[in-house]
């Protein structure tokens, strides 16, 4: 067994936890698996640029950067909007990451600056 | 064997995972995160984002794992979250490298 499963069998070993909890540490997509953190990343994307909005100047916003961004949150929240089964949470999260590209890049056009 | 080439060709295209698909534009649009760190190698490190740069580490290390445990595993995605990772930390340790000269610049400015 890989580290990761031995520590999945140590925490549901535990007796304090109700089973609700027991049952999530053991599910296909649940906090042991890789399958939970990605779209916790993905999340993670739109708060670094929000942290940025509010905090950073505008002259150190990366327009090729941010243009990624927003291209890519864009495509990829069509594409979760058109798989089978729709994956609702990932539309929204994606749409609030290309969200943030897109206030980043209008931040950058209104200041004029290019680079 | 000219018309079966041109056939598999076309018939790609018009699939329903082909060019003209969100199926394919998406993954391939994330090919331009590492080509924008690519793009970024001289970036002026005091406009580099400590916090974006981590979090796109983190991402793509974390994807570099999603693309092997997904069925069919998705080699390509896998390389392109390895450069990604690679290159935008390339890009924060250069962020982080300047923020440690410009510390030790100031601590060994001659106080007056």
């Amino acid at each position: 067994m890989g580290p990761i499963k031995k520590l999945q069998a140590f925490v549901c070993a535990q007796t304090f936890w109700p089973q609700f909890m027991v049952r999530w540490f053991q599910a296909e997509k649940g906090p042991f698996t890789i399958f939970f953190y990605c779209p916790l990343a993905k999340c993670g994307i739109s708060v670094a640029n929000i942290y940025d909005i509010i905090k950073k100047p505008v002259d150190t916003i990366n327009p090729v950067q941010q243009s990624v961004i927003a291209m890519s949150g864009t495509l990829f929240a069509r594409w979760c909007w058109i798989l089978k089964p729709r994956q609702f949470m990932l539309v929204f999260a994606n749409s609030v990451m290309a969200s943030t590209g897109i206030i980043q890049l209008w931040r950058k056009f209104q200041s004029g600056q290019s680079v | 064997m000219a018309s079966k080439a041109s056939g598999i060709f076309w018939t790609w295209v018009h699939s329903s995972t082909g060019p003209k698909t969100t199926h394919f534009w998406a993954p391939v649009c994330n090919w331009f995160f590492p080509i924008q760190a690519l793009y970024d190698w001289n970036r002026d490190p005091a406009k580099i984002s400590k916090e974006m740069q981590c979090v796109l580490v983190c991402y793509s290390s974390l994807f570099m794992r999603w693309a092997l445990r997904i069925s069919p595993q998705s080699y390509i995605l896998f390389c392109m979250h390895l450069f990604n990772a690679t290159l935008q930390g390339r890009l924060l340790i250069r962020r982080l490298m300047w923020e440690s000269s410009q510390q030790k610049a100031i601590e060994d400015k001659p106080t007056n």
